[in-house]
């Protein structure tokens, strides 16, 4: 069975506001997400890097190369961070 | 004479227009006179943007803080949100084979340092009144509705659409200004020719439509003129035209806009306007042509605008003292006074009323109802009505003052 891969939707607007990484909704979503999510520096970094289409493996890949961190953390945390995207419909699901 | 808390004020707003941050010293009741200034003007994300460092130094109240911060990013959110579906209609009118003329904010927010930060309350399109119906048509479809029910998209100049789905509004003119309005209606003359010398530009990767630099710039002193009449200009307004003076210098004809301000009477108004940008907002004189060094006591209006809010729409007494300008424009004179004035006011024509008593338009007869409407709903206003009445009145003399101050009406 194929992997699942995620990409992020591009109903969202990724701004620098007051010195944090700010994601906008627009379009469809604002129906059921009419606000904005204030992004850490590591969340905006997977942020971007879901603009192409990755697979949960892949992006892990990337992570590692640019985090030095426990391996089994990081990806718990990056598993919590693509369910809470899931939550807010801010990825595709392909 | 300026008062320190526009010194002040102007100082900061100065800075948010060139990008820079600002240190400010000043206690917690001085943020919160500030901030309040800012949003009264609608330009609280940029003057806090130029403050914030200096402000989250301070010894404000952490909820304070809180709570203005969040202020100014749901406002800048809700901002990029208008431009994102703005973008996105245009995209629909090009579509369809529509090229409307963007006015006035989205055009305006690209020359500040911040765009996001520049509010717009609502996105201006000029269209032709021969295909107004295209674009209906388009917005209809996009799941876009006329917004107050009362209008007539056949026969009123301007058309405003919302959506729910979005927190932009949008405004469709078939002229800049209201053609039926005694006090500046025929200022629609002053831009005959405006489509055929508009110009193309890119925001955003979408190609727009819009006014050429010289009619923009003309555009955007006759627009706050207009509301100066109304009730007062907001420093944004002028601002505006600090940017584009700034931005397009050689492209703008300062020759052509003073002649036509002097056909209407503004000339005097604009040199006030400009000498405030150039006191006040940095804009470099050299900016202007030569002919254009404004010399002008502009202190009064500076204050006036401080005092107006975004469109002089600060206080329900403003607002009605602009009511006494606008008779004291359309008459062309102050002859008989502030009496005069106060009784059109309070007993204005059915042509003036008409815009908000529709049924005046096809019954004019029906003059004396409004008019008791119109006194009953003032009545029902908040706040002591005698006050309200003397501060309008008290309001609506010295701004007739101001008029007769630039030029606009004779002493």
């Amino acid at each position: 069975m194929a992997e699942r891969k995620y990409r992020a939707k591009t109903d969202f607007i990724l701004r620098k506001i007051d010195g944090s990484n700010v994601l906008i909704s627009t379009g469809e979503n604002l129906a059921s997400f009419n606000g904005y999510i204030e992004m850490n520096d590591t969340a905006c970094f997977i942020w971007e890097t879901l603009a192409e289409e990755k697979s949960e493996a892949e992006l892990l890949a990337i992570m590692r190369e640019y985090y030095e961190t426990d391996p089994e953390q990081l990806e718990k945390d990056v598993c919590e961070f693509l369910e809470e995207m899931q939550t807010y419909q801010m990825l595709e699901v392909l | 004479m300026e008062r320190p808390e526009t010194k002040n004020f102007m100082k900061i707003y100065r800075a948010a227009l060139e990008g820079r941050k600002i240190d400010t010293e000043t206690d917690q009741s001085g943020w919160e006179r500030l901030f309040e200034m800012a949003s009264v003007q609608n330009v609280l994300p940029m003057i806090y943007d130029s403050t914030a460092e200096a402000f989250n130094r301070s010894d404000c109240e952490v909820d304070m803080k809180a709570t203005i911060r969040a202020q100014v990013m749901g406002q800048i959110t809700t901002q990029i949100r208008r431009t994102d579906a703005f973008l996105k209609l245009y995209r629909k009118f090009a579509a369809a084979g529509g090229e409307p003329i963007v006015l006035k904010g989205l055009i305006c927010r690209q020359l500040y340092p911040d765009p996001d930060a520049r509010s717009s309350g609502d996105e201006d399109l000029l269209v032709e009144e021969d295909v107004f119906s295209l674009y209906d048509g388009v917005l209809t479809t996009a799941g876009w509705s006329i917004a107050d029910e009362k209008t007539d998209p056949l026969t009123d100049f301007e058309v405003s659409y919302r959506s729910e789905r979005s927190p932009l509004c949008l405004e469709v003119h078939k002229t800049l200004f209201a053609p039926e309005n005694a006090a500046y209606g025929d200022m629609n003359r002053l831009f005959e020719g405006a489509r055929e010398r508009s110009v193309r530009t890119k925001i955003d990767g979408v190609e727009i439509r819009t006014l050429c630099e010289t009619d923009h710039v003309l555009y955007l002193i006759l627009h706050a003129f207009k509301h100066f009449l109304h009730g007062g200009v907001g420093i944004r307004q002028i601002s505006d035209i600090a940017r584009f003076a700034d931005v397009y210098r050689t492209k703008i004809d300062w020759i052509e806009i003073r002649e036509k301000c002097k056909k209407v009477r503004a000339d005097r108004f604009a040199e006030a306007l400009l000498q405030i940008a150039v006191t006040h907002m940095g804009l470099d004189p050299a900016a202007l042509s030569p002919d254009w060094q404004p010399q002008i006591n502009s202190t009064d209006l500076l204050e006036d605008c401080l005092n107006a809010g975004v469109y002089g729409t600060s206080s329900m007494a403003r607002r009605h003292s602009g009511n006494m300008t606008l008779h004291a424009a359309a008459e062309g004179s102050a002859a008989g006074g502030a009496k005069r004035s106060l009784l059109r006011t309070v007993f204005p024509s059915a042509r003036e009323l008409s815009g908000r008593y529709r049924y005046l338009k096809k019954l004019p007869i029906l003059l004396p109802v409004a008019w008791c409407d119109r006194i009953l709903r003032y009545r029902g206003e908040k706040g002591e009505v005698a006050q309200n009445a003397k501060e309008a009145i008290r309001i609506g003399n010295e701004r007739i003052e101001l008029l007769e101050e630039y030029g606009i009406i004779d002493s």
